[in-house]
């Protein structure tokens, strides 16, 4: 974006830095889930950068590996995993479910011919598409 | 916002989308299966011993199953704190969280592919 408020003198109504718990004196419920939904993206990143440790310490050999996997045993890291899982599930849910949003827009993302696939078939799709993907996973994983 | 768009920000939007997609598909069985479900004893703490996870690394497809898996969600993240942390007042930093947040990015990916290609 290229607002150049000193040029075009726009006003720019003052917005707390706490907009996303209380905006002009009251709880605004799509501005706290915007950021929670935001936030899924720390989970992610800290449970990425987690991974990547832990595929580190593979190659530092086989006790370094023992070890960690004992301390992921522990309390804390149960809880942070839970709380990962939450934030991984509401990421998948809401993203998943923009293409229900992208079908509504404009000409859509489906047709059928002419005919543009109604949202709520695009929505099962993707949704579909994730449970198979987590079910092949969790059976590559089981298996291999 | 006061910054203009680089040229590269299409790039940056591009494995956003991605990395979201990614994510949205893998991370969670992930979590649940080697953060909780072996952790916590709902199945064989073997499928993540030592010699299995070597054993699999092997396999080429795997080493590339995992750089999908981790790489591009680092960029989807990177992409959404540069907004988000900008959005809860940073503002002032809206020409370095790009740099910080991307280049985490970047740092990552070079650490996957070192790990990966290079150690294993």
């Amino acid at each position: 974006m290229m607002l150049d408020s000193e040029t075009t003198k726009t006003y720019t109504r003052p917005i707390s830095k706490a907009w996303w718990l209380r905006d002009r004196g009251y709880f605004n419920r799509r501005y706290f889930m915007f950021l929670l939904r935001e936030l899924t993206s720390v989970f992610v990143a800290l449970y990425v950068v987690l991974f990547i440790y832990e595929l580190f310490l593979l190659t530092k050999g086989q006790e370094a590996h023992a070890a960690f996997q004992e301390s992921l045993r522990s309390g804390p890291f149960i809880v942070f995993f839970l709380i990962a899982l939450l934030f991984a599930l509401y990421h998948s849910w809401t993203w998943l479910g923009l293409t229900t949003k992208m079908q509504a827009a404009g000409r859509g993302l489906v047709k059928i011919g002419t005919k543009t696939l109604p949202p709520i078939f695009v929505a099962l799709g993707s949704y579909g598409a994730w449970l198979v993907a987590t079910c092949v996973i969790a059976y590559l994983f089981l298996t291999l | 916002m006061n910054y203009k768009e680089h040229k590269s920000e299409p790039f940056w939007w591009g494995m956003f989308s991605q990395g979201g997609v990614i994510a949205a598909l893998l991370i969670p069985i992930h979590i649940f299966l080697c953060g909780l479900a072996v952790p916590l004893g709902l199945i064989d703490p073997e499928l993540l011993s030592y010699e299995r996870i070597t054993a699999l690394l092997q396999n080429p497809l795997v080493k590339v199953y995992l750089c999908v898996l981790l790489i591009f969600p680092l960029y989807h993240a990177a992409h959404r704190i540069r907004f988000t942390l900008a959005e809860i007042g940073l503002h002032s930093l809206a020409k370095v969280l790009p740099v910080l947040c991307y280049g985490g990015a970047l740092l990552g990916t070079a650490v996957v592919l070192y790990i990966l290609w290079v150690l294993f």
